[in-house]
């Protein structure tokens, strides 16, 4: 099957709906609504209507922010049914990270109730328990008892391995972080082998999507882990990504605890050269003793910038060729955007955030 | 129903400034002016005018009428219609208090919405278990009967157990019953040692199980009458100031419009100048209530239509009521333009002949009807309820396309796929299937004659509709020259003439006369000739002569393209119009295929729930391809022979005007 006949109908689907989400004014009424109720309520009439039909049945954001998700499951498996196979396997690649989204918020959930002996009472109505991609037992993980209970709930699945690596104790001790960095790294690994399946075209759009992701999730990962919370060299060659532009020529440094903020600045700055004003504000920060929160502020701005970076890559896939999978990715980003603005923008006015704060962080 | 494009007049007014309002406010309600800024009329005494400058903001004024409506909408409160004496009796707009009340309403719902949403969490919590317990899932949940140690306040215990989504009820017997979830043992323990809970030494877990969903279910109960209540609350405390709201709305409405017409307003020192198009018939009315509203202080002047570019006058056509859904259909492909045919009557009656040739059957078209009738019926009982997979525009055309199928059938004797009747023009089913009995129409090839004869008839019904046009459109040259002119239609004369003959003669001989030949040269010649024609029609009217080198290329370049499109469209075209008799003869072997199928059966229920089920199937599949060719046909086949769809619409500004853009 030619790339044509591939993705036309799929394509021409898509781009409409890329069109109306782009010229759609719902953010900007959401923003100017005065609360909480009627920024939900623009929502009525419009294609996220059942956003606020739950809300008005519930009147909770939590369970808006479950529909949402719903929604974002829902759209993954519309597409993948108008795909062939060798596409289609790739986009359900995709979907697996919604798929440990919803594993990390579950096990959280336990963790909160068995381990840090926290009520969950109905907080369990917000976890997605429908399948997703694998054959989880999502009730089996908020109602385990043990750790081990939890582990069974994967049985079968890719994730079962992963899990199986830890055990209650050393969770108790040191937090979920590993277990999550680790099923990152196993969706990364998937995608990347899911990748090489792919026609070469298609090889080459998502390789170039997925490599420069990597690049700027190594880059924030070096930034808050390496500089900021200063962990060993060794914890943080685990929480590096192996794959990307940048990774190989890190590699060696990091595992010998060598690198320094320059040096990386070095790295970085040649593939990513607009990084460089961003990373010498930050070191300015920090050789004048600034305190944490500086510090902090100068890592929030190369993340937004890096996260402007993405975007700008995901969107300029639009003006390339249409029958690849990049019209796919594009649009599967773009609704993943707009659903994390929507849940900001209710998030602040729930917390009663003035129409000026709320631009000024979303942008 | 008007068969060309409403005739309009261009109306420009000076009223005095003091009269602004009320003219605007007169104007709204007559609601027939389509407005247009001075300033595109006349550049340089537009030069000399000021525009309107607005003290309010109308965002401002769309952002309240939005929070307005939607705090309607959540109270059941529906929108309401703006009379004269509304108009009289509004008062002025005041922002400020607007928003203040808006406010206020609303804080005084978050309180609403708070506890409504801690209800729902309780709710979740007691859904939760009870689906266990109905699914059988008792290894997430604990069942303890027992009771706790005297002194103790069992009012505390049931209090403290409720906060950890726990229920508990009495055994019958004196003791208690807990049921809880297992993953919150550890804190139920505490509590329960606290109160010096003992385990019961006898315990019948079925009937405690019993005791604690009961106890559930009563809860879940309460829990959702406590939220019913809570709605309840917000709407009734919405409708306490329906009376209020209404009039904000309708003052927020009135402005708005008022804003929106005003930008098309000009001012002199004293007076206010305003400009629009308004349909002939209703020149006399409007310009008696601009008067009336003025008090006779004003200048009116009118503008025939022939005395400006007809391209930029807004178009109008005035279609009866029961042909809504064909009026959409040509709505949808574009704008009739200026005193052109109104393409409506001829898309309704090309649509529905297309329809009943393809969709054949007295039956099958009767359940159409009926579900346009069903359908109609329902969403006028229930205005407000939103369109279906089967939409209120798909009822409103299923009463026209159900009769249509039924009269198809009744010609064809098709009657749920049955010959019960004979047919009155030829038997679809028996030409189909090879078994006709006389007649002219023996075998599909007749049926794929026929439908070819129809197209030809609807693509030259298209091309009379397009001269008719030119001729009112005073554009001579292309009447004569063009494709869908005189010369394309000649040709397509000939074309047709040529490939009967060709056909009549076993697929052999051509004509043999040379006339036809010399006729499709002097075509040829005509299409030559136009390029130079055009060429000096262009220079008489700019004054600007192109080079000959030029024309002569364009004149090659225009023959070439020219005579493809002429071959190649109408050829594919005609053909196209054989996909009527293709659907139609699907629509046969279909129902053919469900009855040798039901017969293969030998059982009478079977033979019905086949034939039932293949009716269904027909319907569902067969109507909606063949009400989707027909339109295919029509936008392609026939608008694309006289409708350019290149109009402007002519859109009036009155109080029901339903989007006002800046």
């Amino acid at each position: 099957m030619d790339n044509v006949s591939r993705y036309g109908y799929i394509n021409a689907k898509l781009r409409a709906r890329i069109g109306l989400m782009m010229s759609s004014t719902i953010l900007d009424s959401m923003i100017k609504a005065p609360n909480l109720n009627e920024a939900v309520a623009v929502l009525a009439g419009t294609e996220y209507d059942t956003l606020a039909e739950v809300f008005e049945k519930s009147a909770d954001l939590q369970q808006v922010e479950l529909e949402l998700f719903s929604r974002e499951i829902d759209t993954h498996k519309k597409i993948i049914t108008a795909l062939d196979s060798m596409a289609g396997d790739f986009v359900t690649l995709v979907l697996e990270k919604s798929e440990i989204e919803n594993i990390r918020n579950a096990i959280r959930l336990w963790y909160s109730g068995a381990v840090l002996h926290h009520g969950i009472s109905y907080r369990s109505a917000y976890i997605y328990k429908k399948k997703i991609v694998h054959d989880i037992n999502w009730l089996g993980i908020i109602n385990a008892l043990s750790y081990d209970d939890v582990v069974s709930a994967f049985r079968g699945t890719v994730y079962h391995d992963v899990l199986k690596a830890y055990d209650e104790q050393s969770l108790a001790s040191d937090g979920l972080f590993d277990l999550e960095t680790d099923l990152d790294h196993l969706w990364f690994r998937r995608m990347f082998d899911g990748m090489d399946r792919l026609d070469r075209t298609d090889r080459d759009v998502a390789g170039e999507i997925y490599r420069i992701d990597v690049d700027l999730k190594n880059i924030i990962n070096l930034i808050r882990y390496g500089f900021y919370h200063d962990v060993s060299s060794s914890r943080l060659s685990r929480v590096m990504l192996p794959y990307g532009l940048l990774y190989s020529q890190l590699k060696g440094k990091i595992e010998k605890g060598q690198l320094s903020m320059d040096d990386a600045r070095l790295i970085i700055t040649r593939k990513y050269p607009k990084v460089n004003d961003l990373f010498s504000k930050l070191q300015d920060r920090g050789q004048m003793g600034g305190g944490r929160t500086d510090l902090a502020y100068g890592i929030m701005g190369i993340e937004n910038y890096l996260a402007q970076s993405r975007k700008k890559e995901f969107t300029s896939i639009l003006s390339k060729d249409p029958f690849t999978i990049g019209t796919i990715l594009s649009y599967i980003y773009l609704c993943k955007s707009m659903d994390n603005a929507l849940k900001a923008v209710l998030n602040a006015k729930y917390y009663n955030w003035s129409e000026e704060q709320i631009r000024r962080e979303l942008n | 129903m008007s068969l060309f494009t409403q005739k309009m007049k261009m109306l420009t007014a000076v009223v005095l400034d003091e009269y602004s309002d009320a003219v605007v406010k007169a104007l709204l309600e007559e609601g027939v002016m389509d407005f247009v800024h001075i300033s595109e009329l006349d550049g340089e005494q537009a030069g000399r005018l000021s525009e309107h400058k607005s003290g309010t903001s109308v965002s401002a004024i769309d952002d309240l009428r939005v929070r307005c409506e939607t705090l309607m909408k959540t109270g059941g409160i529906s929108l309401p219609s703006i009379s004269r004496s509304d108009l009289e009796n509004l008062g002025t707009l005041d922002m400020s208090a607007c928003r203040k009340m808006l406010d206020d309403l609303s804080s005084s719902l978050n309180s609403e919405r708070e506890k409504q949403k801690n209800l729902n969490q309780r709710l979740i919590s007691i859904n939760e278990m009870l689906g266990y317990i109905k699914e059988k899932k008792m290894d997430y949940l604990d069942l303890r009967m027992g009771s706790i140690a005297s002194g103790r306040s069992l009012d505390d215990f049931i209090l403290r157990m409720t906060s950890l989504s726990a229920v508990i009820a009495e055994d019958g017997k004196g003791g208690l019953v807990s049921l809880s979830f297992r993953r919150d043992a550890q804190r139920v323990n505490d509590t329960m040692d606290k109160f010096g809970w003992t385990e019961s030494a006898s315990s019948d877990s079925k009937t405690g199980l019993e005791k604690a969903s009961a106890a559930l279910e009563t809860r879940k109960a309460d829990t959702e009458k406590d939220v019913s209540a809570i709605l309840d609350e917000i709407a009734a405390r919405i409708k306490k100031e329906e009376t209020s709201l209404k009039k904000m709305w309708m003052l927020l409405r009135v402005s708005q419009l008022s804003e929106h017409v005003e930008s098309f307003f000009s001012y002199t020192k004293n007076t206010t100048l305003f400009s629009g198009w308004v349909p002939a018939d209703s020149a006399a009315e409007v310009e008696s209530v601009i008067l009336e509203a003025s008090k006779g202080k004003c200048i009116v002047e009118w503008t025939e239509d022939s005395q400006l570019d007809r391209d930029k006058i807004p178009t109008s056509v005035s279609s009866a009521k029961v042909f809504a859904p064909f009026q959409k259909m040509v709505t949808n492909y574009g704008t009739v333009e200026y005193g052109s045919i109104n393409p409506t009557p001829f898309t309704t009656i090309a649509y529905i002949l297309m329809f009943m040739l393809m969709f054949a059957d007295v039956g099958q078209g009767l359940v159409l009807l009926l579900i346009g009738i069903i359908g109609g019926h329902y969403y006028k009982k229930n205005p407000m309820a939103k369109d279906g997979l089967i939409s209120r525009y798909l009822c409103s055309l299923l009463m026209f396309l159900g009769p249509a199928s039924m009269v198809g059938g009744v010609l064809f004797g098709s009657y749920f796929g049955y010959s019960w009747l004979p047919a009155l023009w030829f038997n679809y089913h028996a030409v189909v299937n090879g078994h006709a009995e006389g007649g002219l129409v023996q075998s599909v090839y007749d049926i794929l004659g026929i439908t070819i004869k129809f197209g030809i008839v609807v693509i030259y019904t298209g091309l009379i509709l397009n001269w008719i046009n030119l001729v009112r459109k005073k554009r001579w040259l292309e009447l004569v020259f063009d494709k869908n002119g005189f010369v394309g239609g000649f040709m397509y004369a000939i074309g047709i003439y040529i490939c009967y003959y060709f056909v009549d003669s076993g697929y052999r001989d051509f004509p043999p006369s040379a006339l036809p030949y010399i006729a499709i040269a002097a075509a040829l010649v005509m299409i030559v000739i136009k390029g130079p024609l055009y060429a000096m029609h262009k220079a008489k009217l700019t004054g600007h002569r192109e080079k000959t080198g030029t024309v002569i290329v364009d004149t090659i370049m225009d023959f070439f393209v020219q005579v493809l499109e002429i071959f190649s469209s109408f050829l594919s075209n005609t053909l196209s119009f054989m996909r009527v008799a293709g659907l139609g003869i699907a629509h046969v072997s279909l129902m053919t295929a469900f009855e040798d199928m039901a017969q293969m059966t030998g059982n009478i229920f079977a033979y019905v729930l086949i034939m039932i089920l293949g009716n269904v199937l027909v319907i569902a599949i067969e109507g909606l391809s063949a009400g989707i060719q027909s339109l295919r046909l029509n936008y392609y086949e026939f608008f694309t022979k006289y409708f350019t769809g290149n109009g402007i619409a002519y859109r009036p500004v009155s109080l029901k005007s339903r989007v006002v853009s800046g």
